[in-house]
């Protein structure tokens, strides 16, 4: 909301956005493990992967991978799912077998470089996309078509929802976080829009919705707001972002990235 | 607190037993043209030099005889009295303007000359007159943009709200108009501020050595004060400019005793969009009214109002109003000769309301107060001058009420909790000439502070609402073990503060001074924003259990010299610490956050700096050269050894800190015809945080950010020119105009008001991207005045 503001003071009056060379310093890299387990309701699920990656310069085109980790997942009845990095130095980590159970505890081990990272956390649940529904607007005179895809929220405990969107016009995938304090038990939305030159009939929408933890929450949503935009003068300051995972050798040199896992639902929506 | 103002009277009796054999004059100064009062007139006779309060007041006591008064005022001719004083005497004294060809509007135009026998320190002040003679962006008059021209006030940057004083954040700013609290100085984002400078008679802004009348704020007071209307004749005046045009009526109710003024002003772009067939708009209005009556020479009434709002408006699917509004009736009554009062009942709120339509979602929240208040100013000697008083402020505060916009709206009915607060304070303060040298003002605020029912206040495990994970090394809110409910009027919290203020004036020749002051303000109101600059919807929210007042030591000393013709020098230096300034913790949520203990941390600012200033003061060419090196930084430590505290417990820049910063705005009358006008502006670009690193989660990229506020935005320049057109022969003419023409931004600099890094949505690639806000802005204001 605070962007689309700035948006509109800024579009109000004279401002020019330019395209600038800035010299930035490169921090020593750092392990990233991105370890999101999504099981798409109606599938079985055993097939899952982590990627392990570094951090590098912000204008690198190039991001380093991580090869020669081991990866595993452990249920709580102590069943090992294996993760192997099939395609060499591709930095991810397939497991084929892996059984996915609502309200089971998990916990991820990841050894790399003598170091060894762990996280544990619970598979969790996921509501149906129920609908969807498509507006035009007239916005600064041009047409904006909105698109809304609904679900039903459960009244009877707080719930956290990571949604995506990923429009086939554009290369890169949106991602929103929602909780329930305004409408405990009420029918929720993700909502999304475009420029008109993005947003057209025929444009296939993927979108999705997964329940998500209260911390997975708070760690989205300023991951969201780190990559969406910043250092605006309605941006709140950069923060360190700060996963699930913890460096059980050294604990200073923590990785990067989160361990999750839950149901998602999925959509493909084709604008009309 | 009674005690105390018991206390004082008995002292003003005690004190007024002296001093028998000599005789007091006082009375008011005006305006001869319109019966304006004239704030600041300086009133001298061989033996003494004093100076008109905010009414226009003046009281002097002085040994039977006979003598000479001269009295003097900034772009007023010299008015001199004779008095034979043998029993106490009133006065009042009319001032003629020294320009004949068209008043008012290009009007009384010397710059405020540099005092160097008060012991006011750190105190600027600005006539509306000089303020409409600089050029700015879209030929508009304003007050918030002009002060950012003064040594040590600055803001995190072009098209943001609200102004800085001394590294200070701006919701440490008192702005007061005709006393009454605004709690946002901006339209439009801070493109425009709030202040119509037609109806605006006088402003002072107090950086340090702030007087004990003045509290509830820690880094600076800006002091405004509208015009009362003139009482002689009616008026009109208006401008009419590219953005917005205003227009404002005075005149007499009966005349020579009471006027009113009435003043709006409008922006009227967003007719334009209409025009166009475009269904969003944005503008802003604002009205202000005044209405005086004078019942005879010992009282007078006075009523201010003010009423302003911004409106956004996109497509109905989001709608944005917020705004100020005051009303304040005053009484000012003399006791005796030597013994000036002035009660005020004082209401201000400001509102802001929200309507996301496509959502159907709609907010709206606000904060009111009440202000009863009684100063007293006693003219007990020559030497000697006291000011007491006391007030009563009580809050209202509305988080935000949250509503559904539409019946088939997902959002459910919420009121966050709504707080209540009580600010009683006393004061007492002396103004004493200890010597033809030396001149001293000291005195003493004792401000108290209770957070009230009815609400109900969270508790946590050890009194402790923000929690440090070990593991993962992040503060998280805690979880509440209960909770307590306060019935009205309840007590919830409370504190109490002895706020010190001294300054002194010490005369090294006729021209030279030295001057230093000290004073510690608190304050128990806090803006929750964590960016860097205030948003219009950032709440005000009370002191309480959890979150502590911010208390304020500063420290300044300055040299300053009265040159030949006219010109002058300041020089100040200051320190200041504040202590209990909030800290967010990293990805604090501050939107109806009905728990905002959670996401706070109490941290600490420092700020430092020297400030010069160099003034040509009268003369065909006015104007002046400022500049400021200063450093202000916030601190926020762990609170155990445990605990990594924000920025890892290291000292970081703030936001608006400015490390130099260099103003220089100038004057020229060229002919009776044309004058023109130039500002500069250098300074060093903002503090910001550039990404150290990059990496990819879930097909994105992320920028990773090392410490906070390290880098800096490219440096900051623009220089913007202005000339006036005044036609000739409107002596005689009923109907006087005059053209300003200026250009803002000259050579076009595309200074960054931010620099923004992003992975382009079509490439995948990153980038950063300036946004420049101003290029080149030329504009075209009529002004007339009938």
């Amino acid at each position: 909301m605070k962007k689309y503001i700035f948006f509109l003071a800024a579009l109000f009056l004279f401002s020019c956005e330019d395209k600038v060379d800035v010299p930035l310093d490169t921090a020593a890299p750092k392990l990233v493990i991105d370890a999101n387990i999504f099981w798409e309701k109606g599938t079985t699920g055993n097939e899952q992967m982590i990627k392990l990656t570094t951090t590098t310069n912000y204008f690198a085109t190039e991001i380093p991978t991580v090869s020669g980790a081991l990866v595993q997942i452990t249920n709580a009845a102590n069943t090992v799912f294996n993760f192997v990095e099939t395609v060499p130095n591709s930095g991810e980590y397939i497991c084929t077998n892996f059984a996915p159970v609502v309200g089971d505890t998990y916990t991820l081990t990841v050894a790399y470089d003598g170091q060894v990272y762990t996280a544990t956390e619970k598979l969790l649940a996921t509501p149906d996309i129920l609908s969807t529904e498509q507006k035009t607007v007239s916005v600064f005179g041009s047409d904006m078509i909105q698109v809304k895809y609904f679900y039903q929220d459960n009244g009877d405990e707080e719930n956290y929802y990571l949604l995506k969107v990923k429009n086939q016009n554009l290369a890169i995938p949106e991602y929103g976080v929602q909780d329930d304090t305004f409408f405990q038990g009420n029918l929720m939305f993700g909502f999304y829009t475009a420029e008109n030159d993005k947003l057209f009939a025929g444009t296939v929408l993927n979108m999705s919705v997964a329940g998500i933890s209260k911390r997975y929450y708070n760690y989205m949503n300023k991951l969201i707001n780190i990559a969406g935009n910043s250092q605006g003068p309605f941006s709140s300051p950069p923060v360190t972002l700060r996963g699930n995972i913890v460096n059980s050798t050294n604990e200073t040199n923590y990785p990067l990235g989160y361990f999750h896992l839950s149901e998602i639902s999925k959509i493909n929506y084709t604008v009309e | 607190m009674y005690k105390l103002i018991i206390s004082i009277l008995c002292f003003y009796f005690s004190i007024t037993a002296f001093a028998q054999d000599k005789y007091t004059l006082s009375g008011v100064v005006y305006d001869k043209k319109n019966n304006e009062t004239i704030i600041g007139a300086t009133i001298a006779t061989n033996k003494t030099v004093t100076s008109t309060n905010e009414y226009g007041f003046y009281s002097i006591t002085l040994p039977k005889g006979s003598y000479q008064i001269t009295v003097s005022y900034m772009g007023y001719k010299l008015e001199t009295v004779s008095v034979t004083l043998d029993s106490n005497s009133k006065k009042d004294i009319y001032l003629e303007e020294n320009q004949q060809v068209l008043e008012e509007v290009v009007v009384k135009s010397n710059i405020e000359k540099t005092n160097i026998r008060k012991p006011e320190i750190s105190l600027n002040k600005l006539s509306v007159a000089t303020i409409k003679q600089m050029p700015v962006v879209l030929g508009e008059a304003d007050i918030i943009k002009s002060i950012l021209f003064l040594p040590g006030v600055t803001n995190a940057g072009e098209g943001q709200s609200g102004f800085n004083v001394r590294g200070g954040a701006v919701d440490q700013n008192l702005i007061l108009l005709d006393e009454a609290t605004i709690y946002n100085s901006s339209h439009l984002f801070g493109f425009f501020s709030v202040f119509n400078p037609d109806a605006i008679k006088d402003l002072r802004l107090y950086k340090g050595g702030i007087p004990s009348r003045y509290g509830g704020r820690v880094s600076s007071v800006l002091d405004i004060y509208q015009k009362e209307g003139n009482n002689k004749v009616f008026h009109m005046n208006g401008g009419i400019g590219l953005v917005s045009s205003r227009l404002l009526a005075e005149g007499p109710i009966v005349k020579n005793k009471g006027s009113f003024l009435f003043g709006g002003r409008a922006s009227y772009a967003h007719l334009f969009l209409k025009l166009s067939n475009n269904n969003n708009s944005a503008y802003f209005y604002d009205l202000n009214t005044k209405i005086n009556y004078k019942f005879n020479k010992n009282n007078s009434l006075y009523l201010s109002g003010y009423f302003g709002r911004d409106v956004f408006d996109i497509a109905q699917s989001f709608t944005n109003t917020y705004g100020n509004s005051i009303v304040n009736l005053r009484w000012n009554h003399l006791f005796s000769d030597k013994l000036f009062s002035n009660l005020s009942m004082i209401y201000s709120d400001y509102y802001y309301g929200l309507t996301l339509d496509f959502v159907g979602f709609n907010w709206d929240s606000g904060i009111k107060n009440y202000n009863l208040k009684y100063d007293f100013k006693n003219y007990i000697s020559d030497n000697l001058k006291l000011n007491f008083g006391a007030n009563a402020i009580y809050y209202d505060f509305n988080p935000g009420t949250i509503e559904p916009s539409k019946a088939d709206s997902g959002i459910n009915f919420k009121q966050l909790e709504k707080k209540y607060a009580f600010e009683p304070a006393a004061y007492l303060d002396f103004e004493q000439k200890i010597s033809e040298k030396l001149n001293i003002e000291y005195g003493i605020r004792y401000s108290l502070f209770y957070r009230l029912g009815n609400s109900t206040m969270n508790l946590y495990q050890n009194d402790n609402p923000v929690v440090f994970d070990t593991d993962l090394q992040i503060y998280e809110k805690a979880t509440p073990i209960g909770t307590q409910h306060y019935g009205s009027n309840k007590t919830i919290a409370s504190y109490n503060n002895l706020e010190p203020r001294f300054s002194m004036a010490y005369q090294l020749n006729d021209n030279q001074s030295i001057k230093a002051g000290y004073n510690r303000m608190a304050q128990y109101l806090h803006l929750i924003s964590n960016t860097a600059s205030p948003t219009p919807l950032d709440v005000w929210t009370p002191s309480d259990k959890y979150i502590k007042p911010q208390l304020c030591d500063q420290f300044a000393v300055g040299y300053f010299h009265n040159l030949k013709n006219d010109y002058s020098i300041e020089i100040e230096s200051f320190y200041k610490t504040v202590k209990n300034r909030m800290d967010y913790i990293d990805g604090a949520d501050l939107i109806a956050n009905e728990a905002i203990e959670q996401v706070i941390l109490n941290g600490k600012m420092r700020s430092y700096g020297l400030e010069m200033m160099f003034k040509k003061n009268e003369g065909k060419l006015k104007g002046w050269i400022s500049y400021t090196i200063s450093r202000s930084e916030q601190k926020t430590p762990g609170r155990n050894a445990l605990e990594t505290g924000i920025n890892n417990g290291n000292w970081y820049k703030n936001a608006y800190d400015k490390l130099h910063n260099l103003a220089v705005t100038a004057n020229y009358k060229f002919t009776n015809k044309w004058t023109f006008g130039a500002n500069f502006v250098l300074q060093s670009g903002q503090p910001v945080t550039y990404p150290n690193a990059q990496y990819v989660y879930q097909g994105i990229t992320i920028p990773s950010y090392g410490l906070r506020n390290e880098n800096r935005l490219p440096i900051y320049h623009h220089l913007d020119i202005s000339a006036t057109l005044t036609p000739k022969n409107q002596r005689t003419k009923k109907l006087k105009s005059e053209w300003v023409f200026s250009i803002y931004n000259l050579y076009n600099r595309k200074n960054a008001a931010n620099i923004s890094f992003r992975q382009n949505q079509d490439t995948a690639q990153n980038e950063a991207i300036r946004l420049s806000i101003f290029g080149m802005v030329p504009s075209v204001t009529y002004n007339f005045k009938f």
